[in-house]
This record gives structure tokens, C-alpha cells and sequence, in this order.
């Protein structure tokens, strides 16, 4: 690697003329988020190595955890743990398994306030143990200056940190390096999602990717008729039992 | 077979500590029923003899210092002591209230040879407040004798197996009778006979011996010159620590009481060291006057001895735990133990561990022991196919059984909801499946038909039909 090179991967400089998005030397591949419009719009092509990422979204199971996969599965240095905190369901070990996730190395915490939460949250990020951290934390105490603390902690101790917020909070300003916000998922799973704030560049409305894996709406009208089909079978059977 | 007898003529007096005494060298002595039972140097200098009345001694010595005996404490240093000796070699024996055994043939090359050892178990126990005599000898009732008789033979470094019988048995011909373990009357009637050296004794063929004075004897004089086996059995090291500090003022509050706690991690780490061991668990006390107070675990991922490491994790469980204002008593008890491997004690050349605990057991360790031993979760997965069971929360952190089959990525929800959500059919609009996923008749029975579903928000749901009706069970996050 170049002087120039190292200068740009190393220090969190980018050239002007990089600006929104076109890939630059630095780039690394190992970064990349897997959807190639994101990457684009993304410095050094991907996301970032560390650093805090809001993820804006109001429910759950609107393709969330896929579209971090890549960050989740990379392996830095001989980081142990991905951690999750206080996350809104249990995690269901074989699908992670399955997405290249040694269940064995997750590990969830449920922290009963949000003090501790926090506490926990920069403990796991300074352990040097962790690559990943997803953290679920409560809205109504979270403070500025606790997420510029979690940003500089993650970018010291070079981990991928993840906090999922509501929409709501859009307006607000964050120290989150990057923030993304998840529209809608479409029928034909695509994402849309907006990116609300990101280093070297502006806002990018409606980026729609599509999602590499996932259930798919199959058939939809065979299952639907054998439902139907299901359903009057279960009548008659009450009507001739009655 | 090597044996090092070590005798500790002033154990009674010792067990007082008066450290005053002993750099000034005034007279003291223990008393057993009003008998001098043991003295200090400047005590018998004065003229009080050993089983002297003490209004005797006390009218030699007006200003005599003096203790009625304490034969618990006696015989609690003896358990510490034996844990001394065990820095020097395994085969340790309580051989008397106020003697010792150690075999040591197998680590005189270690500690570099006969000399050197009894030098380093003389600073070794001069440390902790204790002059021995040591006496080295082939069997151990010889050694005793010897450390005794306080007559010390020439040894070489490193004896032969045949020399060591040789320096032995020459040296018992030497020592006088009031050495060995008889009784007065025995020792009075061998006086009588003009038989002052046990070399003495021995020349005496052993039918005559038996003869006159019994088989007891006999025996004894056969175990110490090695014509016959003299098992003793080795002391068993304790697995379990159990110290209590009872402090002369109350500490007050986390930060005062944090200092007697070092003290006692570091005693624990010194009898972690000397055993090879590392705590996984341990329990800290923390008593008023009265007895009442706080007691708390702490646990480690990994066996841990460094007195650091200890006391950071304590230093986070005592952040939630409520201490009495005021502290007399700390106490510290192993729970469980474990033997360090080789690899756990590797020591670099400025003495240090090469080996501490890696980044991922102490993350788990601080968390633990600041949110409790249930905020945080792990899992395994299990070769079923009902979702229920095709995880489970566990502690332990073994490698994933290879043989279990994972579902095809995608197929199966990231997000599980436990137990299942009851929903209005209605609410779903069915989008792939079914799945049928029947199976348990041993133990929990389920009939599902897994179907995936989008909800009224656009969320991918799994769910499942079943005889009771619908149920989300899942988010494909």
C-alpha cells in the first residue's frame, strides 16, 4: 500500500473528488456491505470499519439483520463476540448459524437500565473482544453527548457498532458516522431505504436494494386456494359433527 | 528415600507472635497446667527448666511473660505450615504437635542439592516466624531424632541411595537416647545399663531386646534404622480456601473495605500458586461486630490466580452490593477450584504470567459480575426440528457439534418470539408455505403448519397454524 494510500484507509481522509461515492484506492473489499448501490454511496466502499451506524426503523422483520449481514459476519482481528443488547427478540441460534454466525460466539445482554446498558454497551466495545455490537437502547434517556461517547469509543477500539432507533428521531441530530433509515420492504424483496447521514456526501432519498436471501412470496396463490380449501374442509367437518 | 525432619522447639511460644519479646529478648514461656512447657533462650538462660512449676520460674524471673498454652492455634499454624512445606516437595506428614516430615528425593536436584534445601527451609519458615531444626536422615523416625538432637552430620549434595543409608546409620550410632521418642522409665532403665547412644542399642541382638523391653520397642528401633518400612501418610493438601480477617478497627464504606480484601486476594493467589490452581468461584463476606452483613459471588470464566484479576471482577460485583456501614470481619471461601494447565503458567523471564485471561473471558466476566449472573445469554443449537427446542441458553462455551445440520439461510427467522404471539388470521396475508413441522411425541407434541406471512405493518412474519389457531412465531428481520 501506497503512503497515499495508507494516508486515506488509515486516517479518515478522502479526497474531494471522491465525493458521493466513486470508489477510491482505499477501498477495501473486505468492507463491502453486499449490495453494490450502497457500496457505492459509501467512503472506502462499504461499511465503515469503525464506527457507530444508526439504524432507523420502527418494527422488526423488515430485512434489518440482512441488510448488515456483511458487517456481522466479517472477522476482525481475533475478535470473539458479537453482542447483543438488549435486543427486542430472541435471537433464533440456527438462522444465525446459518448466516455464518458461530451461535457460540453471540452473546446477548439484558441489562434492567438503561445506565447499565450503556455501561455494558462501551464495556463490550473497549474489551477488544468484540468485532459487532447491536444495541437496542432506550429512547427517552439517551443523550447526545452518550452517543458522541459510544462514536468515539467505536472508532478508537475499531468496532462495528449498531444502534437501532425509531423513526421518529430523524430530525435529531446524531453523532452516529452513519445513519440509515429503512423505508419499507416491498413484496418482491427490495429494500428502500434512505441514507439520512454519511461521511463525504449528502442525503440519499429512496435507495432501493435488493435483498440477496430471505423468504420469498412463492405461489402465494396455490397457498392462499389451499387455505381456502383447508378452511371449508374444517366447515363441513363442524357441520356434519354438529 | 531422603527424609527431612524438621522440629519447631519454640511452635508454642511462636504461635503468640509477640514480636516485642522477641527482638528484645525478654523471657517468656508457655505453660501446660502450671508447668513450664515451653521457653524462649533468655528463659532458659535464666535457669527455668522445661516442666518447672511456674511459681518456680516466676521467682527466677520476676518479670517473666508468660502464656497458658493454646494447642488450637498450635495445631492450626501446623495446617498452614504444612502448606509451607509444600513448596518444597509433596510427601509432607504432620509427624508430632511440633515436628514435620518431608520426603525430598525427588526434588533435590530442583531446589539444588541436601545443603541447599536446609537452608532455604530455614529462611523459608524464618519468614513466616518459625526457627526449625532440621535433621536429614534415611527413615523418618531417624530425621526426627536428628532434628532433635540438633547434631547436624555432613552431607553431600547429592547422596547415592546406598551412601544415604551409610551417613545415616553412622550418625545414629552417634546420638544420644534423650533424642529418640522413649519413654523416661525405658530411657532411665538403658541409663542404668550404661547405654547412652542409640549405637548402643543397636549392637543389641533383637530377641534380647524384644525381651526385656517389649515388642513396642523393638519395632521402633527397626524403623529407625530401616530394617522395616515406616509408612507415613502424606497430608492432603486442601482444596478449599477459607480465610477470615478480623480487623482490629471497622472499615467504613466500599473503599476502606476494599484494602483488607486485597490482603486476603493475596493470600488466596500465594496458596493458588503453591497448589497450581485457579479460583472459578469464590465468595466474599463482609460482617458487622454482631455477625450480620453482606456475602456475594464472584465467578470466572476461566481459573484465575493473579491477586489483579481477582480483585478487578470484585471491585464490579461489589459496585450492586450493599455492604454494612460499618465492616469487623472480611472473609473470603474458594467455591470451586480448578487445576491450571501448563500453559496457564508459563512465565516469561521477568517472572511474569506469559498467559492471562484472553479478552473474551474477561468481557464476560465484568459483565457478569456487574449485571448479574442472568443478564447475560448464550446458546447452543440442538439437532431438533421443532423451533422451540432446536436452541437452548448454556454457559458453556464448546465448539459447535459439527453434525448438526443448519437450516438453509433465509428459510428460517432471525427473530424468534417466545413463546408464539396468538393473531387474527385476518391479519396475515400468506404469502409462501405451509411447512409442516410435526414431531415430539415423547416429550412436547407439536402439529404446525409453518406458513410465512406478511402483516399489516409489511413485516415478514413466520407463523404457524396449529389446533389452537394462529400464531406469529417469528420476524425475518
Amino acid at each position: 500500500m501506497t503512503l497515499t494510500a495508507s494516508l486515506l484507509y488509515d486516517t479518515g481522509l478522502w479526497r474531494a473528488r471522491d465525493l458521493n461515492g466513486r470508489q477510491t484506492a482505499s477501498c477495501d473489499p473486505s468492507q463491502s456491505t453486499g449490495f453494490s448501490q450502497l457500496d457505492e454511496l459509501l467512503v472506502n466502499g462499504g461499511w465503515p470499519r469503525a464506527a457507530l451506524v444508526e439504524v432507523l426503523c420502527d418494527r422488526y422483520g423488515v430485512g434489518e439483520l440482512r441488510l448488515l449481514a456483511s458487517g456481522l459476519t466479517r472477522s476482525v482481528r481475533d475478535a470473539y463476540w458479537t453482542v447483543l443488547i438488549n435486543p427486542p427478540c430472541v435471537p433464533y441460534a440456527p438462522a444465525f448459524q446459518a448466516l455464518g454466525i458461530n451461535v457460540h460466539e453471540l452473546m446477548v445482554v439484558h441489562p434492567s437500565t438503561h445506565q447499565e446498558a450503556l455501561w455494558s454497551f462501551e464495556e463490550v466495545i473497549v474489551s477488544g473482544a468484540t468485532q459487532t455490537v447491536l444495541a437496542w437502547l432506550s429512547e427517552n434517556d439517551l443523550q447526545d453527548k452518550q452517543l458522541r461517547r459510544i462514536q468515539a469509543k467505536s472508532k478508537e477500539h475499531e468496532v462495528f457498532s449498531v444502534l437501532f432507533r425509531p423513526l421518529s428521531v430523524e430530525q435529531l441530530p446524531s453523532a452516529a458516522e452513519l445513519r440509515l433509515k429503512i423505508e419499507r420492504q416491498t413484496i418482491d424483496r427490495k429494500l428502500v431505504l434512505s441514507i439520512i447521514k454519511r461521511r463525504g456526501g449528502w442525503r440519499v432519498a429512496d435507495l432501493e436494494i435488493d435483498l440477496p436471501w430471505g423468504p420469498t412470496a412463492t405461489d402465494s396463490q396455490r397457498t392462499r386456494q389451499l387455505l381456502a380449501d383447508w378452511e371449508r374442509t374444517r366447515r363441513d367437518m363442524k357441520a356434519v359433527t354438529v | 528415600m531422603l527424609w527431612f525432619g524438621l522440629h519447631l522447639p519454640f511452635l508454642a511460644l511462636e504461635v503468640f507472635e509477640q514480636r516485642e519479646i522477641k527482638d528484645q529478648g525478654l523471657p517468656a514461656v508457655v505453660t501446660d497446667t502450671q508447668q513450664v512447657f515451653c521457653a524462649n533462650e533468655s528463659a532458659r538462660a535464666a535457669g527455668i527448666r522445661l516442666g518447672a512449676n511456674l511459681a518456680t520460674a516466676r521467682s527466677l524471673v520476676p518479670e517473666l511473660t508468660h502464656h497458658p498454652r493454646n494447642q488450637e492455634a498450635e495445631s492450626q499454624r501446623m495446617e498452614r505450615l504444612v502448606m509451607t512445606a509444600y513448596e518444597f516437595t509433596p510427601y509432607v506428614s504432620v509427624a508430632d504437635f511440633d515436628a514435620l516430615l518431608l520426603e525430598m528425593e525427588g526434588s533435590l536436584k530442583l531446589f539444588g542439592g541436601v545443603n541447599h534445601v536446609r537452608r532455604r527451609l530455614r529462611s523459608r519458615f524464618g519468614r513466616v516466624g518459625h526457627r526449625i531444626a532440621i535433621g536429614v536422615a534415611h527413615t523418618p523416625r531417624a530425621s526426627l531424632a536428628f532434628a532433635k538432637s540438633g547434631a547436624g552430620a555432613t552431607w553431600p549434595d547429592f547422596p547415592e541411595g546406598s551412601e544415604i543409608e551409610r551417613i545415616g546409620l553412622q550418625q545414629l550410632d552417634a546420638t544420644s537416647l534423650d533424642c529418640l521418642e522413649l519413654e523416661p522409665k525405658v530411657r532411665e532403665r538403658f541409663a542404668n545399663m550404661g547405654m547412652r547412644k542409640v549405637g548402643d542399642i543397636v549392637q543389641v541382638p533383637r530377641h534380647e531386646l524384644r525381651k526385656r523391653f517389649g515388642n513396642e520397642l523393638t519395632e521402633y528401633v527397626a524403623q529407625l534404622t530401616g530394617e522395616r518400612v515406616d509408612p507415613w501418610e502424606a497430608e492432603q493438601p486442601l482444596e478449599v480456601f477459607s480465610e477470615r480477617l478480623h480487623l482490629i478497627d471497622p472499615v467504613r464504606g466500599k473503599d476502606e473495605v476494599l484494602e483488607p480484601m486485597e490482603h486476603l486476594a493475596k493470600v488466596l493467589s500465594k496458596w493458588l500458586g503453591r497448589l497450581n490452581l485457579g479460583v472459578r468461584r469464590l465468595r466474599w463476606g463482609v460482617y458487622t461486630f454482631e455477625g450480620d452483613g453482606a456475602a456475594f459471588e464472584v465467578g470466572f470464566e476461566q481459573p484465575r490466580h493473579e491477586v489483579s484479576d481477582i480483585m478487578a471482577i470484585t471491585g464490579l460485583r461489589m459496585e450492586t452490593v450493599d455492604l454494612p456501614g460499618e465492616a469487623m470481619t472480611v472473609a473470603l471461601d474458594t467455591l470451586r477450584t480448578s487445576h491450571l494447565g501448563l500453559k496457564w503458567v508459563e512465565r516469561d523471564v521477568l517472572g511474569q504470567t506469559l498467559t492471562r485471561a484472553t479478552p473474551s473471558h474477561e468481557l464476560l466476566d465484568r459483565l457478569t459480575a456487574r449485571l448479574g449472573d442472568t443478564a447475560l445469554q448464550r446458546f447452543c443449537i440442538l439437532d431438533d426440528h421443532r423451533p422451540e427446542f432446536a436452541w437452548m441458553p448454556t454457559d458453556q462455551a464448546d465448539a459447535r457439534d459439527a453434525s448438526i445440520t443448519v437450516p438453509e439461510l433465509g428459510q428460517r427467522p432471525l427473530w424468534l418470539l417466545e413463546p408464539p404471539m396468538r393473531v387474527r388470521a385476518g391479519h396475515l396475508h400468506i404469502v409462501s408455505g405451509p411447512e409442516r413441522i410435526q414431531c415430539g411425541w415423547w416429550d412436547h407434541e407439536q402439529h404446525r403448519d409453518y406458513f410465512v406471512a406478511r402483516d399489516r405493518d409489511e413485516t415478514w412474519c413466520w407463523c404457524f397454524r396449529d389446533m389452537k389457531g394462529w400464531f406469529v412465531h417469528g420476524y425475518f428481520a
